[in-house]
């Protein structure tokens, strides 16, 4: 039953793509128009819920968590808000309590529920974030030993490869049908 | 110790005439586009990403558990691409391993929890040490070997860090590997 | 294979005492002996960029300071950089005219580029290195003050370093007149090169004497500027300031903030080649191509010394007796008879190391070490043979007798399985072409649980050697008895 009431509360927003296969969205997630979602991504509102904003591409193996250490039973846990132009590349965990705009998960990075991330910051692949921080904007985090810098570079802009991928995926996958139709606000539940 | 025993479910894996002996819990996408030539071994929870672009392997190949196969993109000024990625023979890749390089050569030891950066080439006989980071656009040259540490060490006839007869060793452990590769009875 | 990742369990005692897996030892055709990396002399054998695998000849690396000009580090994590493509609007040219387009003001796309590090976002852009019109573009050198300086002291150095060696050769020359095989026309009539140049009319051959630049010694002073007064109150910002490793990177410059950070030129890698020390035949020479993966000479242990292999081992506990399966595979194109011994005693391995410094020592006063030898190359020194630094924590039941080992046929991997019906001896456990497994009993000496168990044993070997050696016309291959030791670690006590 629980099941169930979960998967209503997955709003998918028209115009993004959702690889059905294997991906897991679990509890009340928002996908934002024009995100893309590969195959095999988990995304999980734990502790509350969380909105995908617009345009944010996800890779396989991507875990998304939104977790403060509590269950969200009775819907009333804060929600997460992940900036629009984020790009979470493969296998990366992310659980951080804030995610700003144009960032990008590089591999296997993992950031912790006790981050902070602004704009337009990188952290490179393999990088562990565990300790309480916060990432300014254009922030680098980069090497073995998850250095940090600060760049003059801006993001390459997404749109490009999303394009290419909204237009490519569909021919193999089957792909998650939108739920929501912002048109039309008051949907019968 | 010699290769050892890898037992699989016989129920898991499918076999294919040329030898290829690829686990069903697999997400291996744009099939069509994917080339295994002759006794490679998929695993369990691997991703082939062929919808993107054609991946081509050799012959007794090693794709490990949840390692992702994928083509590399590459943006240009007018659009983006992803770049076919092609795989030689006797090609070792650990499991969780995210490889997107434009190229591996042949007889290359990939480990676990490596990342290989979009259009890296890996050439021939080359090492990635486990949990390395290989960035974007990197070339490792024969006989080299990408250390955890983030560095490039070695060369032909250096013998601390790749062995000198790196091609006929992973044609053996690659090849005994596939013999020992074996189903439960 | 497992000692790509993982230390391997399987050792041969090198000649020189240590152990080494098979795959880093290699074997000396010519002494009939384990050679490891000690064991050989390194030669860099060519340069190449590891980048984009040029190869770049000994002369024009020494030129350019071992350095490929075409490629870059990150001089902030040391990463290779990458050229990026931006296009940007530069005014046309005026043609003519100038006053009419200066008003509407044309502008066309051009391609730009500069280098960025993928790894950490550094680009040339952070320290203001302006744009280049081609992707290898003339990156600007960075200059440091001591520049001048540094080269005067090179130039002074080269100068005395040549003074001394022409010095030397004079004496040389004094000292020991050339002794040659057989005498020469100039021998005969006492003409001499150098008086055959002076006759001539050409300047001598040695050279105008090496001026004696001076240069002035760096003096220290006592005169030390005054800290700023704001050094210890001054907050500073570390996302400016330079790593060590950042400052190492760049030696002659050791930037102290980020704003001085150069891209560096890469490293030229290098490709070697090994020597044995003891007779001086190459033992591995690689191809000069940076993109083979083939070799020239290649004589690795593992295609000539049977290889031993550890299958399987019962569980190990502490005064029970247990049986081992080892693998040994024939890696030669010969049959070969094995024999498993027992490990030298203490008395025994002493007299072997002993014989061994007897013929190295015969072998560096040959005849090849005269004295212009000095002169040719240095004299390489011979790694000296040592006691084997391992103990064995347990013992191994010998088989009673010797087996053979066929030699290896690729062919036979497509043949059907063709059992041999040849008497085998007990102990041989399965046989298919050149591999065997033995099964042998290993009792574990007095071992604590965790303890590791340590075995050894001497395996002698038939090896027919092929290779014709020099002087002697005898062609038909020799055939001796070689004997390698092997330690197994064969797993820890429960």
């Amino acid at each position: 039953m629980s099941d169930m009431s979960a998967k209503n509360k997955l709003k998918i927003y028209p115009k993004s793509v959702i690889c059905d296969d294997e991906s897991v969205l679990i509890g009340d997630v928002t996908i934002s128009s024009g995100c893309l979602i590969h195959p095999h991504a988990t995304i999980h509102a734990k502790s509350g819920p969380i909105i995908v904003g617009e345009n944010c591409l996800i890779e396989e193996y991507v875990t998304i968590v939104h977790d403060t250490g509590t269950v969200d039973l009775d819907n009333s846990g804060p929600t997460l808000v992940i900036g629009s132009n984020n790009v979470f590349e493969v296998g990366c965990t992310v659980e951080a309590a804030a995610i700003g705009e144009r960032n990008v998960f590089e591999c296997k990075s993992y950031v912790s529920n006790l981050v902070t991330v602004s704009n337009n910051c990188v952290i490179g692949a393999g990088c562990q974030l565990v300790d309480e921080h916060h990432l300014p904007e254009n922030t680098v985090i980069y090497g073995k030993r998850s250095e940090q810098r600060e760049t003059i570079e801006k993001q390459k802009s997404l749109s490009m490869q999303l394009d290419h991928l909204r237009k490519l995926l569909p021919n193999y996958h089957h792909i998650k049908k939108p739920t929501f139709d912002p048109k039309k606000p008051r949907e019968i539940a | 110790m010699d290769v050892q025993d890898t037992f699989y479910n016989k129920d898991e894996y499918v076999e294919t005439a040329s030898g290829n002996k690829v686990s069903r819990h697999t997400v291996i996408c744009g099939s069509q586009n994917i080339v295994l030539n002759g006794k490679v071994i998929v695993q369990t929870g691997a991703i082939i990403r062929g919808d993107l672009a054609n991946v081509k392997t050799g012959r007794y190949c090693v794709i490990g558990k949840k390692a992702v196969v994928r083509p590399p993109l590459k943006q240009f000024s007018s659009g983006v691409a992803f770049f076919p990625l092609y795989i030689g023979d006797h090609v070792f890749i650990g499991q969780d391993a995210v490889v997107q390089a434009a190229s591996v050569g042949s007889y290359v030891y990939i480990g676990k929890d490596v990342v290989i950066g979009r259009r890296s080439v890996l050439k021939d006989c080359c090492i990635i040490e486990d949990g390395a980071i290989v960035p974007p656009d990197t070339t490792v040259a024969s006989f080299m070997r990408f250390t955890s540490a983030g560095t490039i060490e070695g060369g032909q006839g250096n013998p601390d860090y790749v062995p000198p007869g790196m091609q006929e060793q992973m044609i053996d452990y690659t090849k005994s590997y596939y013999e020992h590769f074996v189903p439960i009875v | 294979m497992a000692n790509i990742v993982e230390p391997s369990c399987v050792n041969y005692v090198c000649s020189c005492g240590y152990l080494n897996p098979i795959t880093k030892l290699y074997f000396c055709r010519y002494c009939l002996k384990l050679r490891c990396g000690f064991c050989v002399c390194h030669e860099v054998d060519s340069h190449f960029c590891c980048n984009c695998l040029e190869n770049i000849p000994s002369g024009e690396a020494k030129l350019k300071r071992n350095q490929c000009n075409k490629c870059f580090d990150c001089p902030s994590c040391q990463h290779t950089l990458s050229s990026r493509a931006t296009t940007v609007q530069v005014p046309k040219k005026s043609d003519g005219d100038g006053s009419k387009s200066a008003a509407t003001v044309d502008t066309k796309p051009r391609k730009m580029y500069y280098l960025t590090c993928l790894a950490c976002r550094w680009t040339s852009r952070d320290v203001g290195i302006p744009d280049q019109v081609t992707a290898t573009g003339q990156w600007p050198e960075c200059e440091y003050s001591s520049a001048t300086r540094f080269s005067m002291l090179m130039e002074h150095y080269q100068n005395v370093v040549q003074q001394e060696k022409q010095e030397k050769q004079d004496l040389w020359r004094r000292k020991a007149p050339k002794q040659h095989k057989y005498p020469n026309l100039t021998d005969r009539t006492g003409l001499t090169a150098s008086m055959i140049r002076r006759q001539m009319g050409l300047s001598e051959k040695t050279a105008p004497k090496v001026k004696q630049s001076t240069i002035s010694p760096s003096l220290s002073s006592d005169v030390v500027s005054e800290l700023p007064q704001d050094i210890f109150s001054k907050e500073i910002n570390l996302g400016n300031i330079t790593t060590i490793k950042q400052r190492l990177s760049h030696p002659s410059v050791q930037p102290s903030t980020v704003n001085n950070l150069y891209p560096l030129n890469k490293n030229l890698s290098i490709k070697r080649s090994l020597r044995c020390r003891q007779c001086e035949h190459n033992i591995v020479k690689p191809e000069y191509n940076p993109l083979s993966v083939k070799y020239r000479i290649q004589l690795f242990a593992s295609y000539h010394v049977p290889e031993v292999r550890l299958m399987k081992c019962g569980p190990l506990e502490a005064g029970v007796s247990t049986q081992i399966l080892i693998k040994i595979i024939n890696p030669t194109l010969h049959e070969m008879t094995i024999t498993i011994m027992d490990l030298p005693t203490h008395e025994e391995e002493s007299l072997i190391i002993e014989e061994m410094k007897k013929k190295s020592d015969k072998q560096s006063l040959g005849p090849l070490a005269s004295l212009n030898s000095a002169f040719s190359r240095q004299a390489s020194l011979n790694e000296e043979p040592k006691f084997v630094d391992q103990k064995v924590t347990g013992t191994i039941a010998l088989p009673d007798s010797s087996f053979m080992l066929q030699q290896r046929d690729d062919s036979t991997e497509y043949d059907d399985d063709h059992q041999s019906s040849r008497e085998e001896p007990k102990f041989v456990v399965w046989r298919r072409s050149n591999k065997v497994a033995v099964e042998l009993t290993v009792n574990p000496l007095d071992c604590k649980s965790g303890d590791e168990v340590i075995v050894g044993f001497s395996m002698q070997y038939t090896y027919v050697n092929t290779a014709t050696s020099s002087g002697t016309d005898k062609k038909e291959p020799q055939t001796h008895a070689l004997t390698s030791r092997v330690y197994l670690r064969i797993g820890k006590i429960k």
